[in-house]
């Protein structure tokens, strides 16, 4: 009985990875896109109050489709304004993944990223799953992302 | 002599890659150019709210100015702008006074437009100079990529102003009040005491600045 218990819970503590989170640390985003599995992984940094962030989402999202795409939001915004950020994901009927990022210090979190982003928003990575990035800060349209990936697939 | 000219050629070629690589590199890395702590600020001369153009060297008695890139529009600025006129409030006296510019397109942001702008120093009663930066010459001389983005200059002599830290006003955007470090405050204190800035750069995050259409 109490093995079978203490199995529960470390199958449960085991299970309990990122699938079930809401928050994101800064350790677990870095091994989001070092270790990937998709061919391409785009990380879109946005915030509910960031009106270029908001109106770029959809355009985004419909990349998700692709198979060899798997794309993240990482919200920035405030504790206090995170059900605000979740009306607007499910208000641009958003599919992809959010999460929020669990990390006080800007500076920290900034740097991580991208040593050449500035801070501003909105900021997306593009991953591929050979390592090779790029890093796009302003707003992208369809046409924009489309290049982008196809740089990435074209230079492997 | 043959050998020797295509040598040459070979060389010279290699030199003018090399050359050519740089430039691609130096234009491809966009909103990284631009000035860094320690370099000479560049100067300007743009309209303010008032009516008159005004430069670096505007105010005689300055020992270095706060100079602020921000907006009427973007949120993220709006959150710091009673900080910016606090910051005029405490250190216009001792020397270091604000200088703000809006750098966005007016196309892309008509919030931002010299009426609009007219329309927020008058409401919020600013005490410094609040300019347009319509040709973006000198946002993009600075480097500056976002809203609100401070650069601290101090002055070395009559004409020549040094930038002494680059980044965010304080460690508390959303609240005031949770403010722990207050990094513009303290690079300017330092410079009163006639020391270095400790802290010389902190990233923030912001908004992009509205660019216009090349």
């Amino acid at each position: 009985m109490v093995i079978l218990l203490i199995g529960l819970i470390f199958g449960f503590n085991f299970n309990y990875d990122l699938e079930t989170k809401e928050k994101i640390t800064l350790k677990e985003l870095e091994g989001l896109y070092n270790n990937t599995s998709s061919e391409i992984t785009i990380i879109n940094f946005w915030a509910s109050w960031c009106g270029p962030c908001v109106k770029e989402m959809p355009v985004l999202d419909k990349f998700a489709a692709q198979k060899n795409v798997s794309l993240i939001f990482i919200s920035m915004d405030f504790e206090q304004d995170e059900d605000k950020a979740k009306k607007i994901l499910s208000k641009k009927g958003v599919t992809s993944r959010n999460y929020f990022i669990d990390e006080k210090d800007p500076d920290k979190l900034i740097r991580s990223v991208e040593e050449s982003w500035s801070g501003a928003i909105p900021a997306t990575l593009f991953v591929h799953k050979s390592g090779k990035r790029i890093f796009h800060e302003a707003e992208l349209n369809h046409e924009q992302i489309q290049n982008i990936i196809t740089q990435l697939m074209k230079n492997q | 002599m043959k050998d020797n000219m295509k040598n040459t050629f070979l060389t010279v070629t290699g030199v003018l890659v090399v050359i050519v690589v740089l430039f691609v590199n130096a234009m491809d890395s966009g909103q990284n150019s631009g000035k860094e702590v320690g370099d000479i600020a560049v100067d300007f001369n743009l309209m303010n709210v008032d009516e008159n153009m005004v430069s670096l060297g505007s105010k005689s008695s300055a020992k270095g100015y706060i100079l602020v890139f921000t907006c009427n529009t973007c949120p993220y600025a709006k959150m710091y702008e009673q900080r910016i006129i606090d910051l005029n409030k405490k250190y216009s006296d001792k020397g270091y006074s604000v200088i703000a510019i809006n750098p966005n397109d007016v196309n892309k942001q008509p919030g931002d437009s010299f009426e609009e702008m007219k329309k927020r120093y008058k409401e919020k009663g600013y005490s410094f100079p609040y300019l347009r930066d319509d040709t973006q010459e000198t946002t993009l001389a600075y480097g500056a990529s976002k809203t609100p983005h401070v650069y601290v200059l101090n002055k070395e002599s009559s004409d020549k102003f040094r930038i002494e830290y680059i980044g965010a006003i304080d460690d508390s955007p959303r609240e005031a009040s949770d403010v722990q470090e207050r990094y513009v405050e303290a690079a300017i204190d330092a410079l009163l005491a006639g020391e270095k800035p400790k802290v010389t750069g902190k990233r923030a995050i912001g908004c992009t600045i509205k660019w216009k259409d090349a």
